[in-house]
């Protein structure tokens, strides 16, 4: 079973203070891999740095291979690393589906020269990227929202829609800040269910941070255990939520 | 070289009052987060209630200048009653601030041309006194000039370490919310920070008036030194603020010297564009985490 | 007649300037302060193109464009390592570097006494000698450029420029390059609004740097800020009223001494209502932050 991020040694620190160091770990290809710890554990600078949104001081970001340690952050995106955030940063003013379609464009459709070339084919153009985005949009159980704004939806809402942003983005990995945070039960299972679905019948690689437990024990193939800024304790799902000394420290029990 | 010495220590007294103005500036920008082009107006605004004071009323300099500062206080106290607490209790954005501090600008600046007419205002002071030093020619009104504004900056710098409320204004800065929290009285706390930083620029608006004069078009460039000043130096600190003020009058007494004084302004918006190049924190700064930034 | 023909023509060419403008602030999201700038390099480019090396109209115009759009890539740089209040400031720091270069550049711009005897137009034989004339270009310019604008507004680009203005961060997350796609935005609306500062100079016959001041950036990003930003209907609306609200004025009869500085005051008053009452202007989309 391969490796698609390997976290060689990184480290990162703030005006002496040092919010991750020697971190070496694993994001197991198509599997979910969560990163759990009290708060300040690190778990979040970590994440930014995968994202490329800080540069780390020490060690390499190993994607397959090519060290992406302090590269941009959309070219860590163009490279299949999506991201969502804790405070999830959906685009407000834009509708639903605008929110899936920009995920959609390639950089070259980007592009205003290309926009000109395509001046007179417009219409059939925004058609095709709409029916896309409608599949991802109905995927997550959105498509009665299309047109309303993204700042309309409930937090819960625009969660799912962030999901769909990043299956339509086509990004082989997905970085997870919290997923399930703020949402009542029913929307839990419902995204629980989601990323199942995405590991098992998309190949989508997984890399989460969570706090909830039950979340953890129900999506995790692997653990990391941080702790000031550090990584404390690593192993199977099952093997770290029964280890003793992290049910004392973190959960405790 | 006779010519360039003479230039720097122009420059030199031109620092110590741009260390007021940079002070006024970063003081509102600092703890309120707004951006106060309208500091451009109060600068205006000062200058004419000197002048109204002085040359209108006759009174003596002394009483003009005490007069002027205390009217300025004023003002500064009603724009911020009037103009920025009632955007600060909607929660707007800084973006929303700026346009509505340049409103004000334009507002106060046609104002004060419809009331005074366009041309510039001077005072006569009769004969002045001035000094040698050297190669190096000072007039008197060059050294309250330097005095005032050295010994200001320097009282404040000390005061800053020394009294709680500037603690308490720089942690409004940062979380005004939560100065509530803390038992602290934040509209008082932003009272205070418009009226000292009037106090700041009715001095230098004063001293400048009564030097070379007034029109009601300076504003802006006065506001844009501070700005400058605040911005290359940094932020965060008074250290910064004002080693950006005296760095800005110098390089502005170079250009003179290499070129001549129709350049200067483009010398402050190539400084300007310069340090935010190189240190986009300023020269004076500390980095900080990718959320406090966004 | 004549007047009706000069009101419509300066519509037409404000109209240019805003949905220029609008592209950058609207679609972008950035409060830019320099576009009097521009306006004003495109002015002066086509000016002594046409005045001091007798360069025909069309070429004169793709040049005053270039050169617009050279000098915009080249601004671009530094002022896009910033954004919000930054931004705006620096943009504000480049109009006043660029008035004061047209200002006191005597031997290449004229300082303060400007470029007298622009050529009016003339091209493929026809010569554009009176207002009626001036119209009709001042449309057919409309009917070419505006067109290419909206074609921008509604595609990939378009969307691409929105998604950064409501979060930069996020659309980094998805892949797209926010300094790129924001350079591409100025760099175009520059391009854009060089016709109208062209067709401008073109019909005055004489400029000088007091037209594309300071005064002129915050009356172009005023009118978007009033008719609203970030779609089509908005900036229209803005540049109507912004043109005939000095009209109405007149109709009061304030003397000229005074008219200016009391137009300024209820702009400035404007700015205020608007930002504290309706951020997102008359029939805008884009709300300023």
């Amino acid at each position: 079973m391969g490796t698609k991020i390997l976290l060689d040694k990184v480290g990162k620190c703030f005006n002496d203070f040092w919010a991750v160091s020697g971190i070496r770990a694993n994001i197991w290809e198509g599997k979910i891999t969560a990163f759990i710890g009290p708060n300040g554990a690190g778990k979040t600078t970590l994440f930014q740095v995968l994202a490329g949104e800080l540069k780390p001081d020490t060690g390499r970001v190993l994607l397959n291979a090519t060290n992406i340690a302090g590269m941009a952050t959309w070219k860590i995106a163009r490279m299949g690393i999506g991201r969502q955030f804790q405070d999830v940063r959906i685009f407000g003013g834009l509708s639903v589906l605008e929110n899936v379609v920009v995920a959609l464009l390639t950089s070259r459709e980007q592009s205003p020269v290309e926009s000109w070339k395509n001046m007179w084919r417009q219409s059939e153009i925004l058609k095709k990227h709409e029916n896309k985005a409608k599949y991802w949009i109905e995927f997550v159980g959105l498509s009665d929202y299309c047109t309303c704004l993204a700042r309309e939806l409930s937090f819960g809402q625009q969660k799912l829609l962030s999901i769909a942003r990043l299956m339509a983005g086509g990004f082989d990995i997905f970085l997870l800040d919290e997923p399930t945070a703020g949402l009542a039960h029913a929307m839990i299972v419902r995204i629980v269910s989601l990323l199942n679905d995405l590991v098992e019948n998309h190949g989508v690689t997984i890399a989460l941070i969570e706090h909830n437990m039950t979340v953890v024990a129900s999506l995790a193939y692997w653990i990391y255990f941080m702790n000031e800024g550090s990584v404390a304790f690593h192993g199977r799902s099952d093997h770290v939520l029964g280890n003793k000394d992290v049910r004392e420290m973190y959960m405790g029990l | 070289m006779n010519l360039l010495l003479q230039l720097l220590a122009n420059g030199i007294v031109n620092g110590a009052l741009y260390m007021m103005l940079a002070v006024g500036f970063g003081l509102v920008y600092r703890t309120t987060c707004i951006f106060h082009i309208a500091y451009g107006g109060i600068y205006i605004a000062s200058a004419y209630f000197f002048y109204t004071f002085a040359v209108i009323a006759h009174l003596s300099i002394i009483a003009s200048v005490l007069l002027t500062v205390g009217c300025s206080a004023v003002l500064g106290y009603l724009m911020e009653h009037l103009l920025y607490r009632p955007f600060y209790r909607k929660r707007a954005s800084s973006g929303v601030m700026l346009i509505a501090s340049l409103g004000m600008f334009i507002i106060i600046e046609n104002s004060i041309a419809l009331l005074f007419g366009n041309e510039i205002k001077t005072i006569s002071r009769g004969l002045s006194e001035s000094w040698r030093i050297g190669p190096i020619l000072i007039m008197d009104i060059q050294m309250v000039e330097f005095a005032v504004g050295f010994v200001t900056v320097v009282f404040f710098w000390f005061a800053v370490r020394r009294l709680w409320i500037f603690k308490a204004i720089w942690a409004m800065g940062d979380e005004p919310d939560l100065i509530p929290v803390l038992g602290l009285p934040l509209f008082r706390l932003r009272d205070v920070v418009f009226m000292l930083s009037s106090v700041f620029v009715a001095v230098p608006a004063c001293l400048i008036t009564l030097d070379v004069g007034v029109d009601p078009h300076m504003g802006i460039s006065y506001m844009l030194i501070a700005a400058v000043s605040v911005l290359a130096g940094g932020i965060g600190r008074i250290n910064g603020w004002i080693t950006g003020a005296m760095l800005l009058a110098i390089l502005q007494s170079l250009a003179v010297w290499k070129f001549s004084s129709r350049w200067i302004d483009l010398v402050t918006f190539c400084l300007l564009v310069f340090m935010l190049l190189l240190r986009p924190h300023g020269l004076i700064s500390t980095r900080s985490r990718v959320e406090e930034r966004t | 007649m004549n007047y009706l023909f000069h009101m419509l023509i300066m519509i037409g060419i404000y109209s240019m300037a805003a949905y220029s403008l609008n592209l950058l602030v609207g679609y972008g999201g950035l409060l830019s302060l320099c576009h009097a700038a521009f306006y004003g390099i495109g002015a002066y480019a086509y000016a002594l193109l046409t005045s001091k090396f007798a360069i025909p109209f069309i070429p004169a115009m793709l040049g005053a464009i270039a050169i617009t759009a050279a000098l915009a890539l080249l601004i671009s740089f530094p002022a896009l390592r910033f954004r919000g209040d930054m931004f705006v400031f620096v943009t504000l720091g480049f109009q006043m570097i660029v008035f004061v270069i047209l200002y006191n550049w005597v031997d290449f711009t004229g300082g303060p006494y400007g470029i007298p005897g622009i050529p009016r137009p003339s091209f493929f034989g026809f010569d554009v000698n009176n207002t009626g004339e001036y119209l009709i270009l001042v449309a057919a310019a409309n009917l070419i450029l505006l067109p290419l604008v909206f074609a921008l507004y509604r595609s990939p680009f378009g969307l691409t420029l929105k998604a950064l203005r409501e979060d930069e961060r996020a659309s980094a997350s998805l892949g797209i390059h926010g300094f790129l796609h924001f350079l591409q935005a100025m760099v175009l609306s520059a391009a854009f609004v060089a016709v109208p500062g062209a067709l401008y100079a073109a019909y005055v016959t004489y400029i000088d740097p007091t037209s594309f001041s300071l005064q002129e950036s915050i009356f172009q990003v005023s009118i978007l800020l009033l008719g609203g930003s970030g779609n089509r209907k908005g900036p229209f609306v803005g540049v109507v009223i912004m043109l005939l609200l000095p009209e109405a004025l007149r109709f009061l009869g304030l003397p000229d001494t005074v008219a200016p500085n009391v137009r300024e005051i209820i702009y400035g008053s404007m700015l205020i209502i608007l930002m504290y009452a309706r951020p997102q202007g008359i029939a805008g989309e884009f709300k300023v932050r």
